[in-house]
């Protein structure tokens, strides 16, 4: 079953008097349970794709729909219970609220749900265990490290169940043993939780835990394959 | 999204630039404190005047022999006993009344002088005033008509000619003409018209026209009684209408006198309070609204900083409303802190001013609630545009600010 299905997409960004198209008719294809790398330099336009795909940006042309539904002309609140509901976004800079301890963080997604905050704490907890972070629920982001923050991170995009979990360069911030874990654990969440998996990645060897790699270069899709 | 959360999530951001928000706090903090310490003193004035009025005494009516617009001309008008005889007669609603004049005399004892107000007024006078007297006594109708040089003296002039001393009895020299000093009134204070009225001397009409003043069967004024409340203003018409008759004035011609009542004087003070108070607010809310200023320009320092944030909550799902709620729930949570510390400061600045210039301690319960409604507002009013801008930032840029 298709989870994705991206069709001719294009993103012109306007910058004053010059267009730059950072997406050129791409398309892509994506089904429930893969785990995919996007790869491709810096400008490559790898970078807004996933913006795309993750209902952050709207796009100039095209027709882009999850789990069959057309989301490329929906306003921002309905773009919001989108990504709410069907999105879990892992970054680069795990990006914690600083204020809030792990659980409440985790918990964020499932209160915009609408979810009573009792519930939420709960939710959280169980997500909590299966990045096995339930000791450190009550710490503060800065009282974690690296790989225990993107741990948190992966639980909060965790929480609504979504049914693609996008990471952007999930491991740019972390020392190569920690970054294998964080992998290690999407690699699991994949195998045994069937969740589609959608990566961005400038490094290769990340790239190669992947089931399928997109290659990007100049907006267009230059290699598309499984490995 | 729970108002309890919203709410923790705001308080935990003040609380994080806890001198940034103290500051923007305290904009609110003096103008709250302006309003209410405005709008209390402002009213405890008016109260105070109230209550000055009414120690005029109560339900009476005075007539003056010139109209306002003349009253600082030079030059006597008088009216004439058989007036007062026929508005006596004519006027069913009068229960006391007494004509009365005043002339500005020196008066001494001893080797003490005080210049003062000589008023030649009837033995009804005092009751119409409900003027007690705290030694001595009143004179009597017969007294009056006997001309009998007798004083009653205002509590300042007692002080003034006699200090510590008891005056009963003692004599006292006006225009060099020895009076005998029979009571002492008591204390009345300032007027509304800002005369001390225990700086007089009471005396008989009939000697004041006969000694002090030289006319006889004229006067300057007329005081009447009421014989009630509500029937006041109609008697001040018809005293008008037989003054108008007896001085022969033709329909068109102007008053040549003034009649007013105690009604009248409170409603005119009050009036005058009500401006003053209006304005003395419409001051102090130019402060309330400077710091609401101040709490618009800290949101957007606020949103901009949290740019980030922003960005992350609405990758997360956060819908508008929600960022939109949180700003300005921020917002409003700084502008009721400050109200209530405004209220708190702004109800102890009152008293404090009330003790310092020994007025009734008047807190103002309307500026109470205006202030802490208003603190609501403008957070709301001036936190808005910055909580609009948060939730319409686009989440990609929001997420890529730095």
């Amino acid at each position: 079953m298709k989870t994705i299905e991206a069709k001719n997409l294009v993103k012109i960004f306007q910058m004053g008097e010059t267009s730059v198209t950072a997406l050129d008719d791409v398309s892509v294809e994506i089904d429930s349970g893969e785990f995919i790398a996007i790869t491709g330099q810096s400008g490559s336009g790898k970078s807004t794709l996933m913006n795309l795909i993750g209902c952050l940006d709207t796009p100039t042309d095209g027709h882009y729909f999850i789990d069959g539904k057309d989301v490329a002309k929906l306003d921002r609140d309905e773009l919001a219970k989108i990504r709410n509901e069907k999105i879990g976004f892992v970054f680069q800079k795990f990006h914690l609220l600083p204020d809030l301890t792990a659980l409440d963080n985790v918990a964020l997604p499932a209160l915009y749900a609408g979810e009573k905050e009792a519930k939420a704490r709960e939710m959280a907890k169980k997500v909590l265990e299966i990045v096995e972070l339930s000791d450190r629920t009550h710490h503060y982001p800065y009282q974690l490290s690296g790989g225990q923050q993107q741990r948190v991170a992966i639980a909060r995009s965790l929480i609504n169940n979504p049914s693609i979990l996008l990471a952007d360069e999930p491991t740019g911030n972390l020392d190569t043993k920690t970054g294998e874990s964080i992998i290690n654990l999407f690699k699991n969440l994949n195998e045994k939780k069937n969740v589609t998996i959608i990566m961005v990645t400038h490094e290769p060897e990340i790239a190669q835990h992947a089931n399928r790699i997109i290659t990007l270069m100049d907006g267009k899709v230059i290699r598309d394959g499984k490995i | 999204m729970n108002l309890k959360l919203i709410l923790l999530i705001a308080l935990r951001s003040l609380a994080k630039h806890k001198i940034r928000s103290l500051l923007t706090t305290l904009g609110i903090i003096i103008g709250i404190t302006a309003i209410i310490t405005v709008m209390s003193l402002g009213q405890g004035a008016k109260n105070r005047v109230r209550q000055e009025i009414e120690k005029l005494g109560t339900n009476f009516i005075i007539a003056l022999s010139k109209p306002v617009k003349q009253r600082v001309m030079l030059g006597k008008k008088y009216f004439k006993k058989s007036t007062l005889d026929v508005i006596k007669e004519g006027c069913d609603g009068i229960s006391l009344a007494s004509a009365a004049s005043v002339q500005n005399e020196i008066a001494t004892f001893e080797g003490n002088s005080q210049r003062t107000n000589i008023a030649g007024v009837e033995a009804d006078y005092f009751k119409i005033r409900e003027w007690e007297l705290t030694a001595g006594s009143y004179f009597s109708h017969g007294d009056d008509r006997k001309a009998k040089k007798v004083a009653l003296i205002g509590k300042t002039v007692k002080e003034e000619l006699f200090g510590e001393s008891n005056p009963i009895g003692e004599t006292i020299r006006i225009k060099n003409i020895p009076f005998k000093v029979i009571a002492v009134l008591g204390e009345k204070g300032t007027n509304p018209g800002g005369q001390d009225e225990d700086d007089s001397i009471f005396i008989p009409l009939k000697t004041f026209q006969r000694k002090i003043a030289g006319v006889i069967n004229k006067f300057m004024a007329m005081i009447f009684a009421g014989k009630s409340k509500d029937t006041i203003t109609k008697t001040a018409l018809q005293i008008s209408e037989i003054l108008r008759e007896q001085h022969k004035l033709k329909p068109g011609d102007e008053d040549d006198f003034t009649i007013f009542t105690q009604d009248d004087i409170s409603q005119a003070t009050d009036a005058t309070y009500t401006i003053l108070n209006l304005l003395l607010f419409a001051i102090a809310s130019i402060a309330l609204i400077v710091g609401g200023v101040g709490i618009m320009n800290i949101m957007l320092v606020s949103v901009k900083e949290r740019t980030n944030e922003i960005g992350l909550r609405m990758a997360l799902g956060a819908r508008q409303n929600h960022i939109l709620n949180q700003f300005l729930l921020e917002a409003i949570i700084i502008c009721m802190i400050g109200g209530i510390v405004g209220m708190v400061v702004g109800i102890g600045a009152s008293a404090l001013i009330c003790t310092i210039f020994s007025w009734p301690i008047f807190v103002s319960k309307l500026a109470i609630g205006i202030s802490l409604t208003s603190s609501v507002f403008i957070g709301i009013f001036f936190g808005y545009y910055p909580a609009y801008k948060a939730s319409m930032l686009n989440p990609v840029d929001a997420l890529a600010e730095r």
